[in-house]
């Protein structure tokens, strides 16, 4: 993974992320954040708004339950203790409002 | 700009987790809880409920709804949540109860049972009568009262506890209050199904939430299990609902130490009055708030023990808190497949320890003392796991009679009669296959009682009885078999009534016969002596059905009945089907097993005991004439003995008929495990299944009832 400066790393989480899913999504976040610390992408980046922040594209995700929120804020927080910034991006309206709903704006850095 | 894109696909898919069973768990307490609640509702006093009865339906229903929410069923919580409502305003003296909720309340029973079946069984739901009921309760809830006007409902018509309204303090004893709660779910709560999106709905429905998630301080993203909670909540939540709607919310999810709930003595509305926006933010909490072990209520500072809800004065009350845990604790539902399976893997542990025993025989007991002893003790302990498997199956017969109450109820209104139904011997204990099969023959039997047997209040006062009449039914364990007696004291049978009607059906009857044979005769196909043909009973159809289910079980109908005095009809049977104590006999080369309720006597006759009559064998016992079976003429086989004074008979007796059974030889007395022969072979005529014996050689059990009728077509 190419970590330069001026180039942003990009997950997709796709479908329902909700307790029927997250057994199948974890390995993948796991095999994410292994390749993001193997290519040495972790440092003193805090401002995702810059660059070099992993953007995690919540475009295709359909649903989402407490218990994919979770695996989300544990995944970020994953990425947090070995300093890589991330931030959710383009999130659908409805699993925005299910995020708020479940209390996990804090945990996602998200306004509402 | 270089993206990388690591894309996470719908792979994970086949790993969705059964919810099937949960649901099932959820189907059965919700069944439980209507049945609870309609069994405290047709037991209700006419001054109607005390505190705890209102607090029990008030609880079952709220169970309902609460765990319709949680797994899902958002439709059964529509009736559920207005019931609730009513049933609360009720509990706060604010709606009065009056007799005909009763039969509101029933019927939102219903509507309720209909949507359980729609979402267990597939079953058709009826949308109108949702919205019927719902639409009926709602009226009560704005009118005040059943019988006020609809749509009249103010604030003036709501009785208000006189006390309050002296103290003008009604406005604050409604007035919002604010709620902390920190929530730390169970580690399984994901596992479990349940949905927290559904719980946070709910708390939202009492008023304003907010709700923030947190996670561990530290976690090692590698080592999680994703389907582990580890998740808790904090949450805020401003409303006039009390600590104990709060809680009832969580009590499907939380433990006692899963939810810690921090109340705001101070009044929301007063400090909000200057800055309504700002209310939530600024209320800070006092000195003297203080994190609430869950079972202490805000309003009770004093402490006292008021159980996890506020209405749950009474620990040891049925359905009560406190009783539901230890109920939970010391029960476990178990699929009764599961059972039937250990039954049968105990049955063949039975063979085969009989196997051993009978191969142990021909050693020399005292060079082999040792090894006889063992297998006594292995006799001894197979049994014993025998009985205590067979245990499992055996349900209180209190699940059939708990029906009863509503039915008598509701026919006693339809006929105008009055009726007291009572039940004795709840809690005998029957096979749960017998249980499922005895409901229909009951059914019938209360459904005559009421309809033929009891007389209006006018007939009993005429005939110098209580205008009540009374319908027992009682149940007990008589040696190996169960009896349930349906007792009415009512007018009795009419004896000259029913040899006119069987002398009109054809029905061969004669004015010699004694009681029990007159008796016996309502028992023909399509008898009735009913005038009129009720939605009741009296198609005639009833009768023969409850005597053939009944023989169908291996069971017996017996009806005594005076005059004037009232009727008893009397069913037993078997503890169990499964297993059965038997009579093995020998004929020819083959073993028959003889159930041993059917045996009477057996006996070698005397060669002047034994006469032809029109071409059939019979044997004189005692001043009567028994016809004689050859079961080697039967079964069509050779056998040593043919002629009946050379060998043994066996007189057996079912429902009154008398046979007397030819066989070579008596073998010896067996508890046999029954094992179907049809299923492993086809239907054998005469026969009530097979059983492997000790020598490894399957026996035929013989069916005696229908042995009767084989002999009668020959």
């Amino acid at each position: 993974m190419n970590t330069e400066a001026g180039e942003s790393l990009k997950t997709c989480l796709d479908g329902e992320c909700s307790m029927s899913t997250v057994a199948g999504k974890y390995p993948a976040l796991m095999n994410c954040l292994a390749r993001l610390l193997d290519s040495g992408a972790s440092g003193e980046r805090n401002d995702c708004s810059t660059s070099g922040a992993l953007l995690v594209d919540l475009t295709g995700v359909t649903d989402i339950d407490a218990c994919g929120c979770q695996l989300l804020a544990l995944f970020l927080s994953g990425l947090k203790q070995n300093n890589i910034s991330a931030q959710l991006t383009n999130i659908p309206d409805t699993i925005r409002s299910k995020i708020h709903f479940l209390g996990f704006d804090s945990e996602f850095n998200l306004s509402h | 700009m270089i993206t990388k894109e690591f894309r996470m696909t719908q792979s994970d898919q086949n790993n969705n987790i059964d919810l099937n069973q949960f649901n099932q768990v959820f189907f059965e307490e919700c069944a439980e809880h209507l049945a609870e609640m309609e069994q405290i509702l047709v037991s209700l006093p006419d001054e109607g409920p005390d505190e705890e009865q209102l607090n029990a339906i008030f609880r079952a229903a709220h169970s309902i709804k609460g765990g319709a929410g949680i797994f899902g069923f958002q439709d059964m919580t529509v009736v559920t949540h207005v019931l609730e409502s009513l049933l609360d305003r009720m509990r706060n003296h604010e709606i009065p109860f009056s007799t005909a909720m009763v039969d509101l309340f029933l019927e939102a029973g219903d509507v309720i049972s209909m949507q359980l079946a729609g979402h267990r069984d597939g079953a058709f739901v009826r949308q109108e009568a949702i919205e019927q009921i719902s639409a009926k309760l709602q009226q009560v809830i704005d009118a005040g009262s059943l019988d006020a006007p609809a749509g009249s409902a103010s604030a003036a018509m709501i009785p208000v506890p006189e006390e309050i309204a002296q103290s003008g303090t009604v406005a604050s004893e409604h007035s919002d209050q604010r709620y902390e709660l920190v929530f730390t779910p169970d580690p399984d709560i994901f596992r479990r199904g349940i949905r927290l999106e559904n719980l946070f709905a709910e708390l939202e429905e009492l008023g304003e939430l907010t709700v923030t998630a947190g996670l561990p301080a530290t976690t090692d993203f590698n080592s999680i299990d994703p389907e582990i909670c580890v998740c808790s909540w904090r949450m805020t939540l401003v409303t006039t609902a009390g600590e104990a709607d709060i809680r009832d919310i969580f009590e499907f999810v939380a433990d006692l130490d899963q939810l810690q709930l921090r109340t705001v003595s101070e009044n929301v509305r007063e400090i909000s009055a200057s800055d309504d926006s700002k209310a939530i933010a600024t209320v800070t909490p006092p000195e003297n708030t203080r994190l609430m072990p869950t079972g202490e209520s805000a309003a009770d500072p004093a402490g006292a023990a008021t159980g996890r809800r506020a209405y749950d004065k009474n620990e040891l009350a049925a359905g009560a808190y406190g009783r539901r845990t230890s109920e939970a604790e010391s029960s476990i539902r178990v699929g009764v497949t599961k059972v039937d399976q250990l039954i049968n893997q105990v049955g063949e542990l039975v063979i085969t320890q009989l196997m051993l025993a009978q191969t142990a025989t021909v050693l020399d007991p005292v060079l082999h003392e040792n090894l006889h002893r063992s297998l006594l003790q292995l006799e001894r302990n197979t049994r014993d796991l025998q009985q205590s498997v067979m245990s499992i199956r055996l349900v209180p017969i209190s699940i059939v009679f708990s029906r009863f109450p509503r039915m008598v109820r509701e026919l006693a209104a339809k006929l105008g009669k009055q009726v007291e139904l009572k039940t004795v011997g709840d809690t005998t204990e029957l096979d749960k296959g017998l249980i499922e099969k005895i409901t229909d023959p009951l059914t019938h039997l209360v459904r005559n009682c009421m309809d033929h047997a009891l007389e209006t209040p006018e007939a009993r006062i005429a005939a110098g009885k209580e205008p009540c009449g009374t319908i027992t039914l009682r149940a007990s364990q008589i040696g190996g078999r169960i009896v349930i007696d349906v007792i009415d004291d009512g007018a009795g049978l009419n004896r000259a009534k029913i040899l006119a009607k069987a002398a009109e059906r054809g029905i061969p009857a004669s004015d010699n016969m004694s009681d029990e044979e007159v008796w016996q005769l309502i028992f023909a196909p399509g008898f009735s002596t009913a005038e009129c043909v009720t939605d009741i009973s009296g198609r005639g159809v009833g009768m023969d059905v409850v005597l053939r289910n009944v023989q169908s079980m291996s069971g017996r109908v017996n009806i005594s009945s005076e005059p004037g005095n009232g009727t008893r009809v009397t069913i037993s049977l078997p503890l169990t089907l499964a297993i059965l104590d038997g009579l093995s006999v020998a004929v020819g080369q083959e073993k028959f097993i003889i159930p041993l309720n059917s045996i009477v006597e057996s006996l070698q006759p005397a060669p002047e005991s034994l006469k032809t009559v029109n071409g059939g064998n019979v044997v004189h016992v005692r001043g009567e004439y028994i016809p004689i079976i050859a079961l080697y003429e039967l079964f069509n086989m050779d056998a040593l003995v043919k002629e009946p004074g050379k060998g043994i008979l066996i007189l057996i007796d079912v429902e009154g008929e008398k046979a007397a059974l030819l066989v070579d030889a008596l073998l010896d007395e067996h508890q046999v495990v029954i094992k179907s022969i049809e299923t492993n072979y086809r239907k054998v005529e005469g026969t009530a299944g097979a059983t492997i014996l000790g020598d490894g050689r399957v026996a035929l059990i013989l069916d005696v009832n229908s042995l009767f009728r084989m002999r009668k077509q020959k």
